[in-house]
């Protein structure tokens, strides 16, 4: 269970703290993690949720930062760079994809679909491809620079639409007609599983509050 | 004593050992058959300009960018010599690795102003030899596709551009295409495409 923990600045810092911090917020997938900077009392204040691991090495609930900028911008350098390494193409996909959507009449929100679909095969071929280079050279995925991370990325990216165009539109195509054929069943069974009823409204409270202004009662509706 | 640094230590687990080195096998093959493609594709644009001129070609793709596409294959030798050193177990040297971003730096440099202008020539090339562009068989991402009559390029296959552009470019080197074939393939996949919205 996530708890929340708040770190006051300025004052003493702490790195190593920081370091575990952001060790946990990559291990939690970074960019999914919920931060807010608020300020109480003139002192700029960054409440969090973490993981219950990172109470054996902060045990206070107030954490102090020597610099409170660099603390900003480390976390959110450390959530970006998170993010990135799930792939670059796979975040510039969908921008990609609603300009496409928006230049091309006749493309659905099913061609939207299958083409994010087929993008991020080719992200897991950036995401090997950099796993196996930091294998090699002794580091790990997130001490790539991230010019190389978009490099990568990129260059196969471009190298794939190049060679293989016409069988990755195919299978855009394949699978954005394969969501035409089944979109009521598709539809269907969303609305079955995302349907939750109502609560039953306390009838006493609501009948009084109804006598009291006058309003007509319309069944169990309001 | 050993004069290298190797990739995986004796604590690591056999299926990680497996997993990297055949994915270091992998890439290093890949880079290698893209070295090949790059290569194989500028000959085969090569032997298109000399189709065209020869009048065997009425369809096709514009492809000139792989003349920039050639300029990386140094980029990926270096880069398949790189991950050989891991199918041996050994970690390349800081030199290796220098070479590889100071030959990754140089091919950007010369790949990217190669790539704008033998698709500007390519282009220029063969609007001179009296292909059209067909803008609505090259939707998104796609690269330019040129016909050599614009009659072939019906506005309405844009919705099946992936299926009539294969059924064309099939049609170069078989004498001169008839428009009446077209006319009848393309109203077929139409009508399959527009099938599957009744």
């Amino acid at each position: 269970m996530d708890k929340k923990i708040t770190f006051q600045t300025p004052l003493i810092g702490d790195i190593k703290n920081l370091a575990i911090l952001a060790r946990d917020l990559g291990a939690k997938g970074g960019i999914l993690s919920k931060y807010k900077v608020k300020v109480y009392s003139c002192t700029p204040t960054i409440i969090m949720g973490v993981t219950p691991s990172l109470k054996s090495h902060l045990t206070g609930t107030l954490y102090l930062a020597k610099n409170p900028k660099i603390f900003t911008i480390g976390l959110g350098y450390q959530a970006a760079k998170s993010a990135l390494k799930g792939g670059v193409t796979l975040l510039a996909s969908p921008l990609f994809r609603s300009i496409d959507q928006m230049l091309e009449d006749r493309l659905t929100w099913h061609h939207f679909v299958g083409g994010v679909a087929v993008d991020l095969t080719i992200a897991l071929a950036s995401v090997l491809t950099l796993a196996a280079g930091a294998v090699l050279v002794g580091t790990t995925i997130a001490a790539i620079p991230m010019l190389i991370v978009v490099f990568v990325g990129t260059a196969i990216g471009i190298t794939a639409t190049f060679f293989l165009e016409d069988e990755l539109n195919y299978l855009v195509e394949e699978i954005a007609q394969y969501l035409i054929k089944h979109e009521s069943e598709l539809l269907k069974k969303i609305s079955r599983r995302t349907f939750i009823s109502p609560e039953k409204q306390p009838t006493e409270k609501i009948n009084k509050i109804k006598r009291l202004f006058g309003i007509p009662s319309i069944g169990d509706m309001f | 004593m050993r004069s290298y640094e190797t990739v995986f230590k004796p604590e690591d687990s056999l299926i990680k050992k497996v997993t990297f080195i055949t994915l270091f096998i992998s890439l290093t093959l890949l880079f290698l058959f893209l070295a090949y493609l790059f290569f194989s594709e500028a000959l085969k644009v090569k032997q298109t300009i000399n189709d065209i001129s020869e009048g065997k070609v009425y369809f096709l793709k514009q492809k000139g960018r792989v003349f920039g596409f050639i300029c990386f294959i140094p980029l990926l030798l270096i880069l398949a010599y790189m991950f050989a050193h891991g199918v041996c177990n050994k970690r390349p040297t800081k030199i290796i690795i220098g070479l590889v971003v100071k030959v990754a730096v140089f091919c950007i440099f010369i790949a990217i102003p190669t790539s704008i202008f033998s698709s500007i020539y390519m282009a220029d090339y063969l609007h001179e030899k009296g292909f059209v562009e067909c803008t609505s068989y090259s939707p998104g991402i796609s690269s330019d596709f040129y016909v050599y009559d614009e009659q072939f390029c019906d506005e309405e296959g844009v919705v099946i551009s992936y299926k009539i552009k294969k059924w064309l470019l099939k049609k170069n080197g078989q004498g001169e295409p008839s428009l009446d074939e077209f006319k009848e393939i393309m109203t077929l996949y139409l009508s399959e495409y527009y099938e599957l919205f009744n």
